[in-house]
């Protein structure tokens, strides 16, 4: 039994190291992504409750302290209320940043600064913002940085507030100040966790002035949103990999009993039963399994920290943390593997059954059948090269479909990652659903904003402008923030229904929607700031940023001020000098991207990464199964190929049958692959994209990258099969005949 | 009748990689349309002149000379084209490619050779077939012949480009004994025709067609006579003479 085993391994020694580096490639990718996208979350919520982090978060820009009002309502248990300054200090390249700051440490896990020192939120320090040590100005006073700190309640990737802390003598100083803007934020905790926490506000008579942060199911989404992402693309990428490793055992259990019939029918004519043939092979591939698997144990220990502190930095945090295996992920994908190597080990093995030494020896290779539909040489007009390639490549389409299939999944895999990374490459904004805007202006009246408008045009000409509204509607119980554009900035992506024609119209984001069980063409009653009740249609719908909370947009009340106006330049590139060059009191002018510029980054770093990987991977995987079909129709054809060498082939012309026969299964599994892209690609693109809580996608990836991929692919394997079919010039044609 | 030298072999010995040495110094010619049998004990490198003179195998060392070409120094491609154009093959145990199908394992050599349109070499092939008794299998898979008929098939194949030379290793030893006649009939048939052929046999009645029999042994030629032309009327004659001989070798 155990010389049995040893003789298959040895036989299939190729096979064997491939199934085992598969097993290992695809478990470990498994283990590493599972347990570390696992630590991840179980991390944000250790976090949530050491750092007593609260049910919801609300904000209101108010001097009095708002703590008692909540304390009055309902489900309130407990509320504390921290008062913030928002200021205005200059960061790198002298733009404008809004800071808010607080005394407030205990929080957060820092010592109170001194009153001439500042403490600051991480993320300010991992922008390049500021560094220790840096002087900053704030109303007349000059802080020193005296280090940072992280937040993990507010330095969510989606948030990134710009934080500060000061001591109390500072910070009093500060509010004592002519004209600082004060907001308060109220950490509430509840006597019982309401199923939609908008509710929870429904009796704050304040309540459209409030802003609801977050509650916990947002924020810990908002945490995992980038990860999950990420940990989605390689999972599948896992499968796949192990979907290859299936395919290569059977495709070397059945290849291998085909070549091995003579052995296992001289097994059989010893007196070894059938059952015990079967448990040589599984014995002998599950070892190879298992020597993968273990393998990619021992390695998950490591690379599972290092997927874990990947994703981690995809958080905003830089605060390295150790991590233990997680021996739930562990048994579960061994068992899996294992389980589902053994079936298909097991139906693979089938075959055997039907081997009797009789047959086995009566002809030494295994029968050949002739193809089910006859394809005859000497009745079509094909070059001879390849119409005996077609033949030989249905003669063992068995060997070339598993080729194709792992081609076509791989190229799949490829041209969807690569149509994401394209995706995140151009169209970030729309992605977000954010509406592409240069800059904003906040001004706090009419005239000032016609004067900086001139002012700005000046400077850099101004290719469009129009005013934002912002204010709040309280739609079926749920506080909604609402924006109206007075012209819509560029073409808003309208999902369905079209935009407001008129004040009684209202378009919500598509999440909203869904989440409130409305439908287009509804009609609705809303509260507002200046009414209690007014009647409006729900005309369509629209993607927002924020999927993940609400958002709506309409025509409704127009005699709200107007502070915000919107700016689009006649060319991009003047818009850092715009930011640095412009200075007007009280007018404010922000990038809108730069909030969501370092989220994108990373999202486009990590994207890029992954579309590297997966593309690596499509290489190296295609790259060695062209080469384990090539080596191994040769090796079982040896006899035919000097056959073919006697009747006068030339070595040459025999190795282009066979990179004919491996391009037959190229093509067809590219064909595939462009097949699948076409009608399940986008589905499950944005299935992806949809569970990261962003908006849909509709990116077309350029024709050029198809190309790109599908000759990368052909060259690379036409390049393998030359190499793998160097073996034929060697082969003599006295020895086999 | 007037003897042409068709393929001269000198001094040619074979080694091979276990150090074997099985054939040493073996000087050799092949004349135009005649039939030459080699045979031997077994063991004794009947099977690897006949390789060796054919260049299915490389010799250690020494020549064949084929038109004032020495073979063993031809590149692959003017090799293959010698194989496609200039010989056929027989074998004890056919070789044929099993998913073609009889006329298209007959039309290969000569699809490949390209010298006929394709139309030609399949009327060549039909005819062949025809003349061979198999022309209602032309288009059934090689699977299904009997012994004989594969070796039949093994025949045209051979023949489709007309070869000069037809070499034949064993080509009855897998053969029932009425099917090994056809077989050699049909060899006689075109060496009666003006075809060259060498033949390695272990079987007395193959030997018979014969008119010139090359007895191998320890690596060299151990003897080597010309006889008549075979005629099937004097069969018994012809039979005593040519075992006497063959016993006088040792066989
Ligand atoms: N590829 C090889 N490598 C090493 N030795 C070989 C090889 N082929 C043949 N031989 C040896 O060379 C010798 C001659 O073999 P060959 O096949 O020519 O004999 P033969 O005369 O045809 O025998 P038979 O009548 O049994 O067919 C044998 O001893 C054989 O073992
Ligand atoms: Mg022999």
């Amino acid at each position: 039994m155990q010389k049995i085993v040893k003789s298959l391994i040895l036989g299939q020694k190729a096979f064997m190291v491939t199934i085992a580096i598969l097993t290992l490639l695809s478990s470990l990718t498994m283990i590493t992504v599972l347990t570390a996208y696992q630590a991840n979350v179980s991390q944000y919520q250790t976090a949530y409750r050491t750092h007593k982090l609260p049910d919801i978060l609300v904000k209101q820009d108010t001097q009095q302290d708002v703590a008692a009002d909540l304390k009055g309502l309902k489900n309130v248990k407990n509320v504390s209320s921290v008062p913030n300054i928002i200021t205005q200090v200059e960061g790198k390249d002298k733009q404008n940043i809004a800071l808010l700051l607080s005394d407030d440490t205990t929080r957060v896990n820092v010592q109170a600064p001194s009153d001439h020192e500042v403490i600051l939120a991480s993320y300010l320090e991992s922008t390049g913002n500021f560094k220790r040590g840096d002087t900053i100005h704030i109303g007349n006073k000059n802080l020193i940085v005296k280090g940072f700190y992280e937040d993990q309640l507010l330095g969510s990737p989606l948030f990134k507030y710009k934080q500060g802390i000061v001591s109390q003598t500072t910070f009093n100083t500060l509010v004592a100040q002519k004209g600082s803007q004060m907001t308060q934020m109220a950490f509430v905790d509840l006597v019982k966790k309401p199923k939609n926490a908008d509710n929870l506000l429904s009796d704050y008579h304040n309540r459209l002035k409030a802003d609801l942060i977050y509650d916990k199911a947002y924020i810990q989404k908002a945490y995992t949103m980038l990860p999950t992402i990420v940990a989605l693309v390689i999972i599948l990428a896992a499968i796949f990999l192990f979907g290859i490793c299936q395919f290569v055992i059977r495709f070397a259990l059945v290849s291998g009993i085909a070549k091995d019939r003579k052995k296992i029918a001289t097994f059989k004519t010893l007196g070894m039963s059938g059952r015990q043939v079967k448990l040589a092979y599984v014995s002998a591939f599950l070892l190879s399994n298992m020597a993968g698997l273990f393998v990619a144990i021992l390695a998950s220990f490591w690379t599972s920290n290092v997927a874990f502190i990947f994703f981690w930095h995809l958080n905003g945090f830089t605060s390295v943390k150790h991590i233990p295996l997680n021996i739930v992920v562990v048994l579960a994908i061994t068992l899996l593997m294992l389980g589902l190597s053994m079936i298909i080990i097991l139906l693979s093995l089938k075959e055997t059954g039907n081997i009797s030494p009789a047959s086995a020896f009566q002809d030494g290779q295994s029968k050949s059948k002739q193809g089910k539909f006859n394809f005859d040489l000497t009745k079509n007009s094909l070059p001879l090269q390849i119409g005996i390639a077609f033949k030989d490549y249905v003669q063992k389409i068995g060997h070339y479909m598993t080729f194709t299939l792992v081609i076509g999944l791989f190229v799949f895999l490829s041209l969807m990652i690569a149509t994401l990374n394209q995706g995140f490459k151009g169209h970030v904004d729309s992605l977000f659903g954010l509406p592409k805007v240069d800059v904003v202006m906040r001004t706090p009246d009419h005239t000032i904003r016609g004067e900086a408008l001139q002012q700005i045009n000046t400077l850099t000409s101004i290719k469009s402008s129009g005013y934002i509204q912002e204010t709040k509607i309280v739609l079926k119980d749920e506080v909604i923030p609402v924006h109206r554009y007075s012209t819509i900035p560029y073409e808003m992506k309208v999902l369905s229904g079209h935009t407001p024609k008129n004040q009684q119209e209202l378009l919500l984001s598509s999440n909203l929607i869904k989440t409130l069980k409305l439908k287009v063409g509804q009609k609705v009653h809303i509260k507002t700031q200046l009414s209690d009740n007014t009647e409006m249609t729900i005309v369509g719908t629209y993607q927002t940023i924020n999927n993940l909370g609400k958002e709506a947009y309409s025509l409704v009340d127009l005699d709200l001020p107007m502070n915000n106006t919107y700016i689009n330049l006649k060319s991009t590139d003047q818009k850092d000098k715009l930011l640095t060059g412009f200075h007007r009191d009280k007018v404010q002018l922000t990038d809108t991207s730069a909030s969501s510029k370092s989220l994108i980054t990373t999202i486009q770093t990590a994207v890029k990464l992954l579309a590297s990987i997966i593309s690596i991977l499509t290489l190296v995987i295609s790259g060695l199964f062209v080469y384990l079909v090539s080596y191994l129709t040769i090796e079982t054809e040896k006899r035919q190929l000097a056959l073919k060498k006697m009747l006068g082939f030339t070595n040459v012309q025999l190795k282009v049958q066979y990179l004919f026969r491996a391009g037959f299964a190229l093509a067809l599994g590219i064909g595939l692959s462009l097949i699948l892209d076409r009608f399940i690609g986008s589905f499950l693109l944005n299935g992806l994209v949809d569970l990261g809580g962003l908006t849909q996608f509709t990116v077309q990836l350029p024709l050029s990258y198809d190309i790109a991929i599908i000759l990368l692919l052909v060259v690379e394997s036409s390049l393998i099969v030359i190499s793998a079919s160097r073996r034929i010039t060697k082969i003599k044609i006295g020895y086999f005949l | 009748m007037t003897e042409k030298s068709i393929i001269q072999v000198k001094n040619l010995s074979k080694r091979y990689d276990n150090n074997n040495q099985i054939l040493e110094g073996i000087d050799l010619e092949i004349f135009e349309s005649t039939f030459t049998v080699i045979m031997g004990p077994s063991g004794a490198g009947k099977s690897t002149l006949l390789q060796n003179i054919s260049t299915m195998d490389q010799p250690t060392s020494g020549q064949v000379v084929f038109e004032a070409q020495d073979l063993t120094k031809l590149s692959d491609k003017a090799l293959s084209r010698f194989r496609r154009k200039e010989i056929g093959f027989i074998f004890q145990s056919f070789n044929l490619i099993e998913h073609l199908s009889v006329l298209e394992n007959v039309c290969l050599p000569g699809f490949l050779l390209k010298s006929k349109s394709k139309k030609q070499v399949i009327q060549r092939a039909k005819d062949l077939l025809t003349g061979l008794g198999l022309g209602d299998h032309a288009n059934q898979a090689i699977n299904h012949l009997s012994g004989g008929q594969k070796q039949r098939v093994a025949i045209a194949r051979s023949l489709i480009n007309q070869p000069k030379i037809l070499f034949a290793d064993e080509p009855t030893g897998a053969l029932d004994s009425t099917s090994g006649i056809e077989v050699l009939d049909n060899l006689t048939l075109n060496n009666q025709n003006g075809q060259t052929i060498v033949m390695v046999t272990h079987d007395l009645k193959a030997a018979l067609r014969a008119d010139r029999i090359l007895f191998i042994k320890d690596g060299q030629i151990y003897g080597d006579r010309i006889f008549t032309p075979y005629d099937a009327s004097q069969l018994k004659a012809r039979r005593s003479e040519v075992e006497a001989w063959l016993l006088e070798m040792g066989w």
